[in-house]
This record gives structure tokens, sequence and C-alpha cells, in this order.
């Protein structure tokens, strides 16, 4: 009787509890739980990869990425600031294109606490276009700037008998050597270029000054403009350069042949990974030096509602150790502006199989970095670049137009875009 | 037959109580109706959660749907302003355009373009030239040089991708006639805006859920698949890509929303499972919940079973405590029904039963009393005692004084039978004697000088109570077929003495003793010696051991044992005993 009356109790208790758990439960987690969103715009996989890392310790948080490509970045950056739009969590801009953009007053003191930026961390050369009044850097260098050139190691091997970054570096040291030895190559190889655009070596040129373009809405020294038309006049008329327009698919595809022997090459376009291309490579100062060319920051909206988020995603990514060593094991490797890093042994090493195993990093800190010098910040500097490089794709696309007329064009357009701006006397 | 067999072999399982059957068939009844009733909840309440969360996948599919037409109508927009701009219909109009008018039209497109995220460029089609915005020297997509009378309707393209080094450009392109607004019927070129096929895919995927991805179809094409590739497995099970916006197949549905103003439609499978969504938990639910009402069902069935067929089991008791041969089982229920109208019958029939029984009893007690009073009028008729007195009275006026004793004895003896027949079963062993001796007075005036008699009774058993009738048969017997058939004289010893508390009688002659066959039969008892007395053919002698048998197994039953001990030549002795009855007492 005592075991009956206790199953019926402990029966009845057991229903009693199911039914309750059964109609009590909570509604199901809905599938994607609230998280923490971060918006970015970029043109390649290296942020979204490495919030793929990131994401494994850190769940919460979400990325939306729009990719929008390199040329159309500032466009895009500055349309929606106009439409009054809101901007990305972290915003990446090239440090050449940063005309029009205070971004001192868009962008967060990161030097200020919370975010405490260790600025001696930054290794970067230009850090004064990403200071504010009073002197902190609103933005955290990306990608390093400082460029070479990469040359075509078959086409160097059969014409200069040496494949060596440093032997072909000193071959073609400067312009007119570019130009000389360049006649002769057209010679021996009346199928094949020095450059597949004209604007390959417009860039480099335009980088390689050390000293700002435009200051106090005056133009200093225009002649270098001069000078620049008439070297990329001379090396098309000598038929150096085809006519591919610079990143365009007939551009990029010509990096799979063995046509053209060179390319403006930074750290941040081999990581782009457009030179597994089946070609062999190798990378040299630039003709006349290093020059500046690209490079990115990272900076954060004082907009932006993830701040917190954005700023411990780039301290991951572009501030820490581990992020260092990610940049160099992602794709084909980089290496960012981290400088801590490279007090460790061996960091500064970066071998390329496509660079037919080069130690890019060396010849990188050995030569290219050192020999690129800090330049001022220049007003318009973008809006510069934008105007000088219409005009090199003018050339371009007017064979006959020689170097001067060039000059001339180009002092026109800029003075349609900036109409009070002066040119320094000689 | 096989399910009889099965049935019977179930049947054997369960312990063959009445109470496990009917709780275990109620319980078993129980499980079914609540198994039936979930199954049926389950599939209308898994049916119901089907429609509603197709409902809502299909409101979710109709939105995002609406948000690419949204774009798609911007494009629209943004197409028709182009086509309307001046300096576009003016770079198409002029022939062979330098450099200057191409990068001038490529910045009028880029800057039309520039507003939405899936579009990414824009291409003028001319009979002689091609200009791409994004590269207005690349010569790319020269291969579309369209001469006028070749351009077609507007419409959208099949994705295609264009080669751009290691990676590729995946686009698809929206086409449209440039018509020369002053001549609105003159084709002057075509335009084409390029859709990024990747930012497309990314749009989707940011709109994917776990259970939930979706497909981009162009036409009857995959044009973006689904990231796990769960729509495209079944797609073959569905004839087109209709308009209809549910389709069903074989464990699902695929949800369909058209992107209105385009080829493509968006596309979403929806599997059974997902779609029941938590309706599967039911499942679970409804097992258990059956389950314990099932084992609660149980527990309180049985007790109530058992109380009903309690009764039952009492009755079952009753009867098995019957047959065992208590006749003076009774059993009690008091349950309000059937049972207790059983239970009082079974009562009165085990009283009636024992009734009857003592009836038959009695019954047969007076059967054989009616035997024994037959038998008694058989030997001892009435007339001959009156008769005997007559020969008394004419032997003493003869002066024949040994007739007159002869007939005296006799009619002792008569006295004697008389005495039985009026029921008188039991006499002392005095009484017995002197009835003997009147005996043995008869005999020894028939056989003079052939046998004498020796009286052995212990002292103090003279008023010892006996059965009547059973001594002097056996002193006949001895007589008659021990004694008389020897040559010269015997003796017959008559000895009674008390052994514990039984009476020893031994009825014993020296004459030529019996067979040892017959002292069998003798000691057999009285059935045995009855069937050998229909073959002797009815002797007295045989009727007389007969009698006193069957009188001894009446008066003290079965345990008294006639003994004989024989030897032919020597002599026989009748041996039993008896339990002491003293005068007043009775053999019961």
């Amino acid at each position: 009787m005592k075991f009956y009356r206790l199953s019926l109790v402990v029966l009845t208790l057991a229903l009693a509890l199911f039914l309750s758990a059964a109609f009590s439960a909570p509604p199901a987690a809905p599938a994607n739980p609230p998280q923490e969103v971060l918006t970015v715009w970029g043109w390649d996989d290296f942020l979204p990869d490495a919030f793929a890392e990131y994401q494994k310790a850190h769940p919460e948080i979400t990325l939306n990425y729009t990719v929008v490509e390199k040329s159309e970045m500032l466009q895009r950056f500055k349309l929606a600031l106009a439409l009054n739009q809101p901007l990305p969590d972290i915003c990446i801009l090239e440090s050449e294109t940063l005309d029009g953009i205070d971004g001192s007053e868009l962008f967060l003191d990161l030097e200020e606490a919370p975010y405490s930026l260790p600025r001696d961390q930054v290794l970067e050369f230009r850090l004064a276009q990403f200071e504010n009044a009073q002197g902190h850097l609103w933005a955290v260098p990306a990608t390093l700037s400082a460029s070479g050139i990469a040359y075509n190691r078959a086409i160097a091997q059969a014409f200069l008998q040496t494949e060596d970054p440093v032997q072909v570096g000193i071959v073609f040291s400067s312009w007119a050597d570019v130009i000389s030895k360049g006649l002769k190559f057209r010679k021996q190889f009346p199928e094949k270029a020095m450059f597949a655009s004209l604007e390959d070596a417009a860039v480099m040129l335009f980088g390689q000054s050390r000293t700002p373009y435009l200051q106090n809405n005056t133009l200093l020294q225009p002649y270098r403009f001069l000078n620049a038309f008439q070297i990329l006049d001379a090396l098309q008329e000598a038929g150096l350069a085809l006519s591919y327009q610079q990143y365009s698919p007939q551009w990029m595809n010509s990096l799979e042949t063995d046509q053209v022997f060179f390319y403006p090459c930074s750290l941040w376009l081999m990581s782009m990974g457009i030179f597994h291309t089946g070609q062999s490579w190798g990378f040299t100062r630039a003709p006349s030096g290093s020059y500046a060319w690209g490079g990115t920051v990272w900076a954060i909206p004082k907009t932006s509602r993830h701040a917190e988020a954005a700023w411990n995603f780039i301290q991951a990514v572009l501030l820490s150790p581990s992020g260092a060593a990610y940049a160099k094991n992602h794709g084909t490797g980089t290496l960012i502006s981290y400088s801590p890093a490279y007090a460790e042994e061996g960091y500064q090493d970066l071998i390329m199989e496509d660079f037919a195993g080069q130690n890019i990093g060396k010849m990188y800190f050995d030569q290219i970095f050192p020999e690129v010098q800090t330049r001022p910040a220049g007003e318009n500097e973008a809006l510069l670049k934008e105007v000088y490089l219409q005009t090199v794709r003018t050339m371009m696309g007017t064979p006959e137009m020689n170097g001067e007329e060039a000059y001339a064009l180009f002092l026109q357009k800029l003075r349609q875009r900036l109409p009070d701006y002066q040119e320094e006397s000689a | 037959m096989r399910p009889l067999i099965l049935r019977r072999r179930l049947a054997s399982l369960l312990p063959p109580r009445l109470s496990v059957k009917l709780a275990a068939a109620l319980g078993a009844l129980v499980l079914v109706m609540t198994s039936v009733t979930s199954f049926v909840s389950y599939h209308y309440f898994a049916h119901i959660l089907t429609q509603e969360n197709l409902k809502k996948d299909a409101q979710v599919l109709r939105q995002n749907a609406q948000q690419l037409e949204s774009s798609v109508q911007e494009l629209m927009i943004i197409t028709r302003n182009l086509l309307a701009d001046p300096q576009l219909q003016q770079f198409c109009h002029t022939e062979d355009p330098d450099y200057f008018q191409r990068e001038e039209a490529a910045e009028l497109l880029t800057r039309y373009l520039s507003v939405q995220d899936l579009l990414h460029s824009a291409l003028i089609l001319r009979e002689d030239q091609v200009l791409w915005n994004l590269y207005p020297l690349d010569q790319t997509f020269d291969a579309l040089k369209t001469p006028p009378d070749e351009i077609r309707p507007a419409g959208f393209t099949e994705a295609f991708q264009v080669h751009s080094g290691v990676d590729s450009l995946w686009l698809a392109a929206y086409h449209t006639p440039i018509s020369d607004l002053a001549h609105p019927q003159q084709k002057i070129g075509e335009l084409w805006i390029l859709l990024d096929l990747r930012q497309l895919e990314s749009r989707i995927a940011a709109w994917n859920l776990p259970q939930q991805e979706m497909t981009l179809m162009q036409g009857q094409t995959v044009l973006i698949p689904s990231p796990s590739g769960i729509n495209e497995q079944r797609l073959d099970a569905i004839n087109a890509i209709s308009s209809a916006a549910v389709q069903p197949v074989r464990s699902g549905y695929y949800l369909t929303s058209p992107v209105e103003g385009t080829p493509y439609t968006l596309l979403s499978y929806r599997p059974h499972a997902a779609l029941r969504g938590r309706a599967s938990f039911l499942i679970v639910f409804f097992i258990l919940f059956s389950l314990l009402i099932f084992l609660l069902f149980l527990l309180i069935l049985s007790r109530i079973v058992k109380q009903f067929t309690a009764p039952l089991t009492t009755l079952t008791d009753g009867l098995n405590q019957f047959a065992s041969g208590d006749l003076t089982t009774q059993i009690d229920i008091h349950s309000h029904d059937e049972l207790e109208v059983l239970g009082d019958t079974f009562n009165t029939m085990v009283v009636r039963i024992h009734q009857l029984l003592d009836q038959a009893v009695e019954d047969e007690k007076i059967r054989k009393k009616l035997k024994f009073d037959m038998m008694i009028s058989k030997i001892h008729p009435h007339f001959i005692y009156n008769t005997l007195n007559s020969v008394i009275v004419m032997a003493r006026r003869g002066g024949n004084q040994e007739v007159v004793d002869m007939v005296r004895a006799l009619i002792l003896i008569l006295q004697d039978g008389m005495a039985v027949h009026e029921d008188l079963l039991m006499d002392t062993i005095a009484r017995e004697r002197s009835v003997i001796e009147a005996y043995v007075t008869i005999q020894n005036y028939r056989y003079k000088q052939k046998f004498s008699v020796v009286y052995d009774i212990e002292p103090g058993l003279e008023e010892q109570l006996i059965a009547k009738n059973i001594l002097q048969p056996l002193v006949e017997n001895a007589i008659f077929h021990g004694i008389i058939p020897k040559d010269g004289p015997g003796q017959l010893t008559l000895s009674i003495h008390r052994r514990q508390d039984q009476l020893h009688v031994e009825v014993r002659d020296d004459g030529v003793g019996l067979r040892p066959e017959l002292a069998a039969l003798i000691e057999q008892g009285a059935e045995a010696l009855s069937a050998h007395r229909q073959a002797e053919k009815n002797s007295v002698h045989s009727i007389a051991l007969v009698n006193v048998c069957e009188r001894l197994e009446f008066l003290y039953g079965h345990p008294v044992h006639l003994k004989v001990q024989s030897e032919l030549g020597k002599g026989t002795a009748f041996l039993f005993d008896l339990p002491l009855v003293p005068k007043g007492g009775s053999t019961s």
C-alpha cells in the first residue's frame, strides 16, 4: 500500500512537472541572436579574412563587408559624407586620397583615452598626414606605402643576363637608364614593353618627390610635372609602355604573360596576389629611388556606434604581434606597420614564392624603405594626383601628345579643378 | 489461427489473474488511444506550424525580392536619366571621340553609378568602339561593338566573367538601346549597366539564415547558389521555376519570389523538418506524456480493478477450500453486485451440500439398519417363539425334561434375537454368554459328548457392552465347521480379555481348521465373504459369517478387523478387538 501511494504521488508529480516544463518552456532562441555588426568598405580580402579569424574569439561581433573598388572608394566615401549617410565603422583610406577630408574632424583621436594608440609602435613615414590639431593620430597605418619595382626575371635574364635584384636595380638606377636601355630592349624584344601602362611609370614619378606639391594653394616646383611628362612622353615615344590602363583587366592579364618587364610594386600590391601568375618575379628599387605609392590607413568615424569593437579589432590586426604574424602568413604575406614586430628576429624576412624565393622583406627594409623620405603633407594631393593621372591617360589615349602638351593640359585641368591656385615661380 | 496462437501466447505471459488481465487490457487500450490521439494531434499541429512557417518564410522571401526590386528600380531610374543626359547623347553622336570626350563620358557614367553598390560600371556600345567608364582605355569589351541595326531591346544578359589577372569580375548586365532624343526611333548606341554579382551575392548572403538560404535564379539557371547547396539539391524535383509562390516537393517546399522587372527569381527550399520547427519537440512531448499517463492510469486502474476483482479471488479461494474437503467453507463478499449474490449462493450451496451429505450418511445408516433388520427378521421370525412355548407345555405334560430344557434354551435364544429386532444392537458380555450357553445346551443335546466350551472371560468385564449376535455365530461356526467334522470330541474356548482400552475376543476351536483361502476371505471382510457366499450357494453358515462381518463393520466401522488363525487339522481361531463400551455407552 505504501509503495502504491508513493508510486502514485511520484508519477503524478512527474506528470505535473513535465507539463509545467513543457508549457512554460522559453521560446526558442532566435537562429541569429543580436550581434554587434561592424560595417566596413574595402576592396581586398585581407580585412574580411582577418575578421574571420578574429571572430573565432569574438563570436558576438559580425562583419558587414561591402566590396568597393579601390578606384571608387574615395568618391563613395565623399558621397556618403555629402548625403549624410552612415560611414563604415572602419574607414579604409588610401594615404594619398585624403583631400577634402578633414580627418581630425571626422575620425576619433586614437591617441586619447580609451584608445591610447602608442605612436612609437607605428612604422610609417608620413604620420603627419594623419594628425589632428593636437598632433594626435586619427588613423592607424595599415599597409606600408614605400614602394619599389617588380621585374620579370625571365626578361631580365634574357636582356641583362642576370636576374639578381641588386644588379637589376643598378642597371636601371635612373629614368634616363630606363629610357636608354629601353631603346635597346625594344630593339631586342620588339613584342615586349618595359611597362604595361604609362600610369605605372607615372605613379612612380609622382611618388618620388620629396617635397609637397601644393602648399598654400601654390603649386610648388611645377617643373617637376614637366619633367615627369617628358619622361613619360619619352617612354611612350620609344614604345616602352603599352597603353593598358592601370588595374584594368588588360593590365592585370598582362601579368600572366612575359610581355612586360616592369610593374610598380609595393608590399600591399604583392599581398593582393596579382603576381601569382606563373611568371617568376624579382623585386628591386625603382629607377631614381623608392617612391610612396598607396598605403592605407584605418580610421574610426566619430559617428560610429561600434567604436570600441572597431578599435579592438584594429588593435588585434594592426597593433599586435598576432596581427603581425597573421599579416605575414595571409596569402602571399605582407608586413604591417607595427614596429615592435620588427624587433623580433626573422620578422622582416618575407620569402615569396612568386618572387623566386626572394627575401622581399630584406630588400624592402635594406633598400626600399630607407630611401623613402618623409614628405610633408601637401594640399589637395589626391586631386592633384587625379589630374596628373588623367593627363597621363590622355597621353595614352592621344599618342601624338608630347610632354609639354601634356604639361600644359595638366595645368589646364588643374586650373579647372583649382581655379585659385598659383604656380610657384621658378 | 496464427492470431489465436499469438493471443494465447501473449495471454500466457501474464499471471493467471483476472485483475492483471483487466488492467493490462485497459492499460493497452489507454495506451493505444493516447498514441492515436498524440499522433493525430502531432500531425495536426505540425501541419498548422508548417503552413504558418511557410507563410512567414514566403513573406520574408518576398521582402527580400522587393529589396532587389527596389535596387532594380533605382537602376531603371539611373538608366533613364543617363539615356536622357545630353552629355551621353552628345558622346553617342560624336564620330570618333577623342580621349577627352571618352573620359568625360566615362566620368558621366561614374557619377551616375556611384550611388548604387550593385552597379559595378557601365558600357556605352557604339558601332566603332566600346567605352567602359572604369577604364576608358581598356579594350576588354571591344568585342561588344554593335551596329545600330543589331541593337537589341532592353533586357538582362546572362552572367559572365571578365578575366582580370589572378582574379575575375563576375558580372551581369542590363542593356538598353540609346535612342536619339531628337529622333527617338533612331538607335545610336547601347547602354550596358554592369551589375556586380559579387555584391549581389554578399547582399543575398546577408539575408541567409541557418535553415533558410536563398538562391537567385535566372530563368531555370542557378545564378547565385545557396551557401550549403541545399536549395539546388532538389531542383530537378520541380518541373520549372514557376510563378507559384509555393511548390511542394517530396521532402519539403520550394518558395519562389520573382524579382519584378528582371529575369531573376529568389528561391528557397524549406524542408519539412525545418518548417515543423519546434513541432518535432511535440513527438518527445507526446511520447513522454503518453508514457506517464499510461503508467499513472495503470497504477490507478490496478487498484480499482483489484477492488472489483477481489470478490472473485475470495470466491476462487472459497471454491478451492471447498474442493480440498472443507465442507464448512463459507465466504464473505459484500460488493453489492452479482459477485455478492454469487458468494451468497455459494454459501447456500455449501450448506445444502453438507446437509445432503449428512442426509446421505443417515440414509445409508438407515439402509444398513433396515438390511440388518431384514437379516434379523430372516433368522428369528416371531411366530417361532409362540410355537416353542407350546412345545414346552407339551413336553412338560409328557415328562420330557430334556425337551423342556432344550426348548427353554431355544426360547432364550429367540428372545435375544427379538431384542436385536427391537433395536438392541449391544448387550452385556454376561448376557451374550447366557445366549451362547443356551445355544450350547441345545447343541449338546444334538451332539452328545462331542464338544465342550470353555469360557475364559476376564472378571470385571461382564457389564461391558458388546455387539449382539457376534459371539454366537462364531461359536456356531466353530462347532459346525470346526469340531463336528473332526473325528472325536473337541474343545471350544471363548476368551474375552481387556487389552488397554479394547476388548480382545477370541473364539478358538481345535477342529479341522479352515482352508487358507477361506481364512483370507474372512479376513478381507464382508464384501469378499459375500461374494464367496454366492459361490457356496447361500449356506446358513456362510450367511452367519457375512452377518458377523457386516455387523462388526456397521457397529464398529472398519477399524474392527476380524482375524482368522487356522491350520488344517489343528483348529481355527477368530480373533478381533473391539472398543471398550461400558454399559450405557455406544460404539459411535
